[in-house]
């Protein structure tokens, strides 16, 4: 058996257990289709689209009337993420959800057209293609405000000295100033740039 | 304002397939070969005329000995009835004429 045979049958005992209970004679209707099929790639790319089908329907019992779906597409996604937590740290969150889905979507559009080798040297691209952008985000979210140079008017407290002399330390930007003040410094010293 | 049910483009294209031949059963492989969509949109999309009522699935015998059954599907009365509306209404589409310009 090849492993792409191998990898979609694998994918349809994934979607036996990710389609909800009662719609479980789908799952079987699925498998039963997927045997049939011939070529192995295609096999492959079928499952892949039965499992993307299963997880919407899944995502659909949580919302039965439709109004929670996308609330119950996120609980999903929460829940997915919080599995793969002990392998991967709290960025499994990102990373399941994402990696699956472009994992997915690779089999299911090319599963059936490349070669297996191919297809994972694509999901490998696009992992590597979602790690950049959520790198981007992350940067964009939580670099510091301004360009981190050391202040020399900064109080030698805050440069790695003792603490006793300033409690609190604020900086705020004004117009063309910046305005720095202390917890018992008196008014704020504007400073021109 | 709600989407109006079954009238995306994925739906009409299994709608009027099935139709074509109604009281022909389709295996779901063959189905989504002939309309062109993918596994992934198309079993959704039979679940949902499933429960609505608009499609009939039955198990029927493998074909090759050794197989396991397989699910066959084919348009209910009110299948038809939706699919003939719904190319009813893409024929008074095509033929309303459009502003010249």
């Amino acid at each position: 058996m090849s492993a792409a045979r191998q990898l979609a049958d694998m994918i349809m005992a994934g979607v036996g257990r990710l389609i909800p209970p009662r719609e479980h004679e789908w799952a079987e209707a699925m498998a039963a289709e997927q045997a049939e099929i011939r070529d192995h790639r295609d096999a492959l790319a079928f499952s892949a689209g039965c499992l993307r089908a299963a997880g919407w329907q899944r995502a659909r019992a949580l919302a039965p009337d439709g109004s929670w779906f996308w609330p119950g597409l996120a609980i999903a996604i929460l829940l997915l993420g919080t599995a793969a937590i002990p392998r991967s740290g709290s960025s499994a969150f990102v990373w399941a959800p994402v990696g699956g889905l472009v994992t997915v979507l690779t089999l299911e559009n090319f599963g059936g057209r490349l070669s297996f080798g191919r297809i994972v040297l694509l999901a490998f691209k696009a992992g590597a293609m979602s790690a950049l952008l959520f790198l981007a985000v992350a940067l964009f979210l939580f670099l510091p405000e301004g360009d981190g140079r050391l202040d020399p008017d900064r109080p030698a407290q805050l440069r790695g000295g003792s603490h006793d002399a300033v409690h609190h330390h604020q900086r705020r930007r004004s117009g063309p100033f910046t305005v720095q003040s202390t917890e018992r410094g008196g008014a704020p010293t504007p400073k021109e740039h | 304002m709600g989407r109006r049910p079954n009238r995306s483009r994925q739906t009409r294209l299994v709608l009027a397939a099935l139709a074509e031949a109604p009281h022909r059963w389709w295996y779901g492989y063959d189905l989504a070969r002939s309309v062109g969509l993918k596994s992934g949109t198309l079993y959704p999309l039979l679940i949902r005329l499933h429960e609505q009522g608009l499609l009939d699935a039955e198990w029927r015998s493998a074909e090759t000995m050794g197989r396991p059954p397989r699910h066959m599907y084919r348009l209910t009365a009110a299948g038809a009835a939706l699919a003939r509306d719904l190319a009813n209404e893409e024929r008074s589409w095509s033929l309303t004429p459009r502003p010249a310009g």
